[in-house]
Order: C-alpha cells, then sequence, then structure tokens
C-alpha cells in the first residue's frame, strides 16, 4: 500500500525530469539561421520524444508487455529519424518536412477521391477536413507545388 | 422516348495530372511550368522591407511614400535594372560618394533630418543594418526595452503579408518602380489603381490591388535579392534578434505547458 502510494510521486518527478532535460537541450542548441528547418526539426523531434515518454511514464495500465512496446516502437522511430537526420542536417531536415508535406497531399487527395462517393452530412464533414488540411499544407508551401514521394 | 442519360460520375484517380518520376509524383505547376523557386515572405522579404513600416508607424503612411519617391528621383537618371532601392541590403551595395549624393538629395527634400529620427531607436536595436548611413554618426547599438517590445508586435502584424500594415510595406517598392520608370501596368488591370491602396482593406478594389501588390513583390523578391542564405543583412536581423530576445523554453517543464 505505502509503495503504490508513492507512484504518483515518482510519475511526476519522472515527467519532471523529462521536462527539464527536453528544455536543457532546447537552450542549448543554437538555431542556424542559414537552415533554420535543422533547428525546428530537430527540436520538434526531441518534444516528440519528450511526450511520448511523459505519456507512457503517465499511464501504469501501459506498463505491460502487450501496451508498452507500441510506445517504443513509436520512440524507436523518433530516435532512427534524428539519428538519419544529424548525419546530414540540412539536407536531410528539409527532406524530412518535404516528404510530410508530401504524405499531407497525398492524404488530402484520398479524402477528395473519397467525396465523389460522399453524400450529405458525411460530405460537409469531409468538405471540412480537406478544407483544414488544405489550409495547413499551404501554410507552408501551396499543396499543388508539393510533390509526393511515395 | 428515349431515356435521358444520367451524367456519370466522375471518376478522378489520385494524384491525377502528376507526372510520375521514379517513385516522386510532381504536380503539373510544377512540371509543365517549374521549376519554381521558393521566397519567404515572413522569413526574408519581410525583415528587407522592415525599415517602410518603421517610418510608417514613427510619422505616417504619407511621409514614407514621399522617402519612397525622393528616393527613387535620385536614382531615376542611373540605369541599374537589378535594384529598386526598397529593399534593405539594395543599400549594402551603395559605395560612399553615392550615399552622400543621396543624403545631399534628401536634404533638399527636406526628408532626411525626419528620416534619420524615424530610424535611429530601430537601428540601435539593429546597427550593422545598411540603411544606418542614413544617420550622421553610427548608431550607439543602445537598445531601448520598450521600443523593442513595441518594434516586436509590429513585427507580428507584419507576418502576415496581406494585413495592412503588410500591404502598406509592399506597396513601396511598386511606387518606387513606378517613379523609376521601370514599372508598366496595362489599364484595366488591378495594379493600375495602385493609389486605391491606400484603403486597403476597406474597399473591394483596395483588396485586389493589395493581391496585386503582394503577387508583384514576391516575384521582386525572387529577381532582385539573394538567396535567403547568402542574404547578408536578413541573416543578421534574425541572429540580432534571437540576441536581443533570446528563445524562452520556461513553458517546457510546466505541465501542459
Amino acid at each position: 500500500m505505502a509503495e503504490e502510494s508513492k507512484l504518483p510521486e515518482l510519475i511526476g518527478a519522472i515527467e519532471n525530469k523529462i521536462r527539464h532535460e527536453l528544455k536543457g537541450r532546447c537552450e542549448k542548441y543554437k538555431p542556424d539561421f542559414q537552415a533554420p528547418e535543422v533547428f525546428n526539426v530537430v527540436t520538434a523531434l526531441l518534444a516528440r520524444q519528450a511526450t511520448l515518454a511523459i505519456e507512457l511514464a503517465s499511464a501504469p495500465q501501459l506498463w505491460n508487455g502487450h501496451s508498452a512496446p507500441l510506445f517504443f516502437r513509436a520512440m524507436t522511430d523518433v530516435h532512427i529519424t534524428l539519428s538519419w537526420i544529424l548525419l546530414d542536417p540540412r539536407t536531410r531536415a528539409r527532406q524530412y518536412i518535404d516528404h510530410g508535406l508530401g504524405q499531407a497531399v497525398l492524404a488530402l487527395e484520398h479524402r477528395r477521391k473519397e467525396m465523389e462517393r460522399a453524400d450529405g452530412d458525411s460530405k460537409e464533414k469531409l468538405e471540412k477536413a480537406i478544407s483544414a488540411e488544405e489550409a495547413w499544407v499551404d501554410s507552408q508551401k501551396w499543396n499543388f507545388l508539393v510533390d509526393v514521394n511515395i | 422516348m428515349k431515356k435521358k442519360q444520367q451524367a456519370k460520375p466522375v471518376n478522378r484517380r489520385v494524384l491525377d495530372g502528376y507526372k510520375k518520376v521514379g517513385t516522386t509524383f510532381v504536380p503539373p505547376m510544377v512540371h509543365r511550368v517549374g521549376p519554381w523557386d521558393y521566397t519567404s515572405w515572413s522569413s526574408q522579404t519581410m525583415p528587407e522591407l522592415i525599415w517602410w513600416d518603421v517610418l510608417i508607424d514613427r510619422v505616417s503612411n504619407r511621409f514614407a511614400a514621399k522617402v519612397a519617391e525622393e528616393i527613387a528621383r535620385h536614382f531615376k537618371p542611373r540605369e541599374n535594372r537589378k535594384c529598386w532601392w526598397a529593399f534593405i541590403s539594395d543599400y549594402s551595395t551603395l559605395g560612399p560618394e553615392d550615399m552622400n549624393g543621396l543624403k545631399e538629395h534628401l536634404t533638399r527634400a527636406t526628408v532626411l533630418a525626419d528620416l534619420a529620427g524615424a530610424l535611429v531607436d530601430f537601428l540601435n536595436l539593429y546597427p550593422a543594418c545598411p540603411i544606418s548611413r542614413f544617420l550622421d554618426q553610427p548608431p550607439t547599438g543602445a537598445v531601448d526595452d520598450g521600443y523593442l517590445d513595441h518594434f516586436e508586435g509590429r513585427i507580428k502584424q507584419l507576418e502576415d503579408k496581406r494585413s495592412r500594415s503588410g500591404v502598406l510595406v509592399q506597396a513601396q517598392p511598386i511606387y518606387m518602380g513606378f517613379v523609376l520608370g521601370k514599372l508598366h501596368v496595362m489599364r484595366g488591370l488591378a495594379l493600375a489603381n495602385f493609389p486605391e491602396v491606400e484603403k486597403y482593406p476597406d474597399t473591394e478594389l483596395s483588396q485586389k490591388v493589395g493581391a496585386s501588390i503582394c503577387a508583384a513583390v514576391n516575384g521582386l523578391a525572387g529577381t532582385m535579392l539573394p538567396k535567403y542564405w547568402d542574404d547578408a543583412w536578413v541573416q543578421y536581423f534574425w541572429q540580432r534578434s534571437l540576441d536581443l530576445r533570446p528563445l524562452d523554453f520556461a513553458h517546457l517543464e510546466k505541465p501542459n505547458g
């Protein structure tokens, strides 16, 4: 019982530690204004890794052989992506962004295709979703100029 | 009686019109018309034109237009198609004699004193700015915290290139192009009603003029400015801005921050 009562305190301590480590890394990493996307991509991936670690740490019911590996797989993906980008940051950070935008445009194209079969309420919902996704892509690069790499 | 044939649903393929090159699908606008070069408003064009916003903010839109007109008049007899003197980087190529000639012209036009006075706080934030030579003495670099807060607020508005402030600063190079005699617009096009921009965005015509200005300036930035990574002023602007206001990651230590 005494052990269990210490759990929230332990979880809080883990979260604080992760947040502190993330902040320290972000502060030490100086942006290079010739290639600002490197800073944006690297810190975003670090933030994702920290979020995944905090989410797993905060949910003891996931600490088992079935659920925890789902988080570990996602965290491994982040690690692999980050390691790959850091081998040639200027080129690969840009490629990472372009690939992500291309995937978003591909998803948009599938939704547009879905629109052909949709009717009534689902059509309206789809229109809203398409409009929001288009706006998100366009805020970075016009969607009709984005290459899609499959 | 023949039955009316029902319209068949359009059977559009995903990525229709895209050209497949290896594993990449290239959009029609790129493979038919491109390749395109990317110019960022907020990263590059905005810092290149920001001094016009300083003048509009510190004095008035009319004064900024007067300065633009006088600078363009001074340079009109020179044959220089690569530069319209609206971007800050344009002044980095100006030799000392040419700069003195420009300042003499602006003095005769009775705008230099007000121009220097309006720019001084901005130039103290960015002492190595190429237009600091409008001042008689180099900027001291003494930062006024109140002005820094105010300036950052202006930047936030300018980041939206279609905001009123954004469109008015973009109107400056277009106006200079007209005065220099380098920009000609066909009757009937929105840009032919250029003075309407003063009313932006309150009238429909001003919105059309504003849209034409944004499109034209994007083209000018793409052809007249160095590439982003070679643009010394812009690199300095962002680095200095970071020094003036270091990134604050304190929120990362707060849950739900």
